[in-house]
């Protein structure tokens, strides 16, 4: 059994991150925790901060690899390894529970073949670009094998089987979801999270309510943005033959 | 087939019901409702739980998957649609329990684009045939909204005062304030004073993520209590395999299997002397093609060979622009201002029919994806980038989507479900038309952010929505169903949902499957006389139509 969800959880204030714009905002607070998390919710986000799965469908190696891409898609290099969020199991038991989010692509292998696949093709990438398994590159050659993997430019006999671009789309996506579930990555971005029964009272342009967090150190994505476009734009010309009725 | 229908629990023999209804969503709870008030017995079943909501709802955007149909179905064509949360529910409710609440009517011309923009078809129904449904389902849901409202055809105010515009709202007002265009706040199915039993809402902007506190008018909360209470039976945990047909060729009975306790599944039958299927625009085709049999080899009510054609799903692209301003995105329900100056054909513009344009509040899960699908964004700067998530405001359009026939929901060859039946396959493509009002659409909004004030702005694609695949017409071989929602081919088996649509409108589709739905139930209602089962037979009383 969990302990009594009346206890709170504690969670490192603004996430735990050095470079977060509200670096004293604490999504658990006392005042908060007894009335913004219901017991519903108390439940739902203890049991998936506290009770972390063991792996039960990747094999060692597997499980090796997988950390090793989350890792990179998502980075927590400023965290200690013990305060980070956990990722990689939650996909596992995902594929375990063999649960999905209600479709897979005509042109993709189930999720459980479709990862097994990349998590070979990667390897094989990792092999045929540096000579050694993914796992066990440096960040740099990590990040250029999964760039290619994103562009679907990856070497190896996996990427023949698996449509890599879409691949890479929906790994983005899990792994992104699983992190800003954790409470941890609310803190970080200023997300005020449960707010039940509570609610909020000041929705007006540049106000909160005090129990919200409070930007201490301004921080922009402009620059982040305009790179991003930049790159799509070029990556776009002579790439329209595919995707929605805008691109 | 000849066995009496059995109560899996017990083990007695049930009753025939005057109304089986399969679906307990947007149309579904609806029918319920008008027809158990009417006297007619009436049960619903439903594939997913019976929510309580301050046991169920958690606030918490990961946690809500449990609300969407999750269940395996195979999506292709060139553009295949993105299934699962956007345009799906599961349980009772349906997916009014995750929807954003934005109550907006069609117009008069939604009706007719064939006669007046010489597009796709007209529906066998007109504006002025749905509009006192419109007005009965909006006083039900306490919809809050302005007093006057600015848009197409002339209407009364909304039973409810209109929701106070949060930061986001704000700043697409300010924005077309700057460009001249016409703005207004949206009207909304949550309630912005006390009704009934339910409170006011509290803005804490988990709504599409399930209410804990009540205020959203999801079926949920509003026609299934009443449904209840007028003496209908909501069977959860039940899906429906099969529809039988008795050999006079009517509708006999539903096969449907049943999750007991234990985890368990066994197969039950309900007997009903008229049967409705509100199964929405995938299961409903999937349900009739799995209940093919002898006289429809093709599936059930597919003499005209257009089950599961025709299926519409809106485009959705959104604008997200950074603002020097806090704004604070995830508060209070998503869309708050709306405008509908771009909805209807403008030749010069170069494409035919039009959008609303409506603010959305993403929560960090389905902004960070927005973000990667827009921005393609991975790695630590993604991670950066989130940083700024309390400076962004977005708003998207909900863009219509015309007819094709191409566009399809068949059964998959291959995969079958954990029961063994074949999956729905949905297959895809936008039109030339569809492409080139979406790339309008982006372009209005991005104004709009930059009239805002936005530093800079990006662009997600994004669909939601699902519309047609059953649409209803006035002719047999054009259409699946009638006006009224009765099936052509099988006198007492009607499908009300929203695949009964003939063109997708630009604007959400709940209201307007809700309408359609309370007018289907007055059409029963005053065909089955005083609340007595009756003979549905094409040449009994049940015609002429």
């Amino acid at each position: 059994m969990s302990r009594p969800s009346a206890e709170r959880l504690r969670i490192p204030k603004g996430g735990g991150t050095p470079a977060t714009p509200y670096p004293d905002f604490d999504v658990a607070a006392p005042d908060k925790w007894a009335l913004d998390w219901d017991e519903k919710t108390r439940r739902v986000v203890r049991q998936r901060v506290e009770e972390v799965p063991r792996y039960r469908f990747f094999s060692i190696d597997e499980a090796r690899t997988m950390e090793a891409i989350c890792a990179r898609i998502l980075p927590q290099d400023d965290r200690p390894p013990a305060e980070r969020v956990p990722l990689a199991p939650w996909i596992d038991e995902r594929l375990y529970d063999g649960a999905g989010d209600g479709y897979r692509y005509e042109d993709m292998p189930g999720d459980r073949e479709a990862y097994r696949l990349a998590l070979r093709g990667c390897d094989e990438s990792a092999s045929q670009l540096h000579g050694q398994a993914f796992a066990v590159l440096g960040p740099a050659s990590q990040d250029e094998v999964l760039g290619r993997v994103a562009v679907g430019e990856a070497p190896g006999d996996a990427w023949a089987h698996l449509p890599a671009i879409r691949f890479f789309k929906e790994l983005v996506g899990e792994i992104v979801a699983t992190y800003y579930a954790h409470p941890t990555a609310w803190a970080e971005i200023g997300f005020s999270g449960p707010a039940s029964p509570r609610g909020h009272i000041r929705l007006d342009l540049d106000r909160h309510d005090p129990w919200e967090a409070t930007e201490r150190r301004p921080h922009s994505s402009v620059d982040i943005v305009r790179r991003a476009l930049e790159r799509k734009h070029q990556d776009d010309d002579g790439a329209h033959a595919s995707g929605g009725p805008t691109r | 087939m000849s066995e009496p229908p059995v109560d899996g629990r017990a083990g007695r023999a049930r009753e025939p019901a005057d109304v089986l209804i399969v679906g307990a969503g947007a149309a579904g709870a609806v029918l319920a409702k008008e027809l158990a008030e009417a006297g007619l017995t009436v049960v619903v079943l439903e594939a997913g739980p019976h929510w309580v909501p301050e046991r169920d709802f958690a606030s918490d955007e990961k946690y809500a998957s449990q609300l969407y149909w999750t269940d395996p179905r195979v999506t292709g064509g060139a553009d295949p649609i993105e299934l699962g949360a956007n345009v799906t529910g599961r349980g009772v409710g349906g997916s009014t329990v995750h929807f954003s609440m934005v109550a907006l009517r069609m117009w008069e011309s939604d009706f007719r684009v064939h006669s007046t923009d010489g597009i796709a078809d007209d529906w066998p129904i007109s504006y002025a045939d749905l509009e006192p449904f419109y007005d009965g389902v909006e006083r039900e849901l306490g919809i809050s909204g302005p007093m006057r409202w600015p848009w197409g055809p002339r209407r009364g105010p909304h039973p409810y005062r209109e929701h106070p515009l949060n930061s986001v709202a704000q700043l697409f007002a300010r924005g077309c304030d700057a460009l001249g265009i016409g703005w207004a706040p949206a009207p909304l199915a949550t309630i912005s004073a006390p009704k009934d039993d339910r409170p006011p809402c509290v803005y804490r902007g988990f709504c599409v993520y399930g209410c804990s506190t009540n205020a959203k008018s999801s079926t949920l909360v509003t026609y299934i209590p009443k449904a209840v209470r007028a003496g209908a039976e909501i069977r959860a945990g039940c899906m429906a395999t099969r529809v039988n047909l008795g050999p006079d060729g009517m509708a006999r009975s539903v096969t449907y299997r049943r999750t007991l306790a234990d985890g368990t599944r066994v197969d039950e039958e309900q007997a009903a002397g008229l049967v409705i299927l509100s199964c929405y625009s995938i299961e409903t085709p999937r349900l009739l093609f799995n209940s093919a049999g002898t006289g429809s080899p093709d599936g059930l009510l597919n003499s005209s060979g257009l089950v599961g054609r025709g299926l519409m799903v809106h485009p959705s692209a959104a604008v997200f622009g950074r603002f020097p301003e806090l704004v604070y995105q995830y508060k209070a329900p998503p869309t708050l201002a709306l405008t509908q100056d771009f909805y209807e054909t403008d030749l010069s513009r170069g494409y035919a029919r039009g959008f609303t344009i409506e603010p959305i509040g993403p929560l960090p899960i389905a902004f960070a994806r927005a973000a990667q699908a827009g921005l393609g964004l991975w790695g630590s700067e993604l991670r950066e980038f989130m940083l700024d998530y309390d400076h962004y405001a977005g708003w998207g359009i909900v863009g219509e989507c015309l007819p094709s026939d191409a566009n399809t929901v068949t059964l998959d060859p291959d995969e079958r479900d954990a029961d063994d039946l074949p999956v729905a396959h949905v297959t895809f493509a936008w039109g030339e038309n569809d492409r080139a009002l979406q790339a309008a659409g982006v372009a209005r909004c991005r104004e709009i952010a930059d009239a805002a004030g936005a530093e800079v702005t990006w662009m997600a694609d994004d669909t939601a929505h699902l519309m047609g695949a059953c649409r209803m017409g006035s002719d047999p071989t054009t259409s699946v169903v009638d006006r009224w929602c009765r099936s052509w081919d099988v006198p007492n088996l009607f499908v009300c949902d929203g695949s009964v649509f003939v063109t997708s409108g630009g604007v959400n589709p709940s209201l307007t499957i809700q309408a359609i739905a309370a007018r289907t139930a007055h059409y029963i209602v005053a065909k089955a006389g005083n609340g007595s089962p009756r003979d549905w037979s094409r040449d009994g009383t049940g015609g002429p139509r």
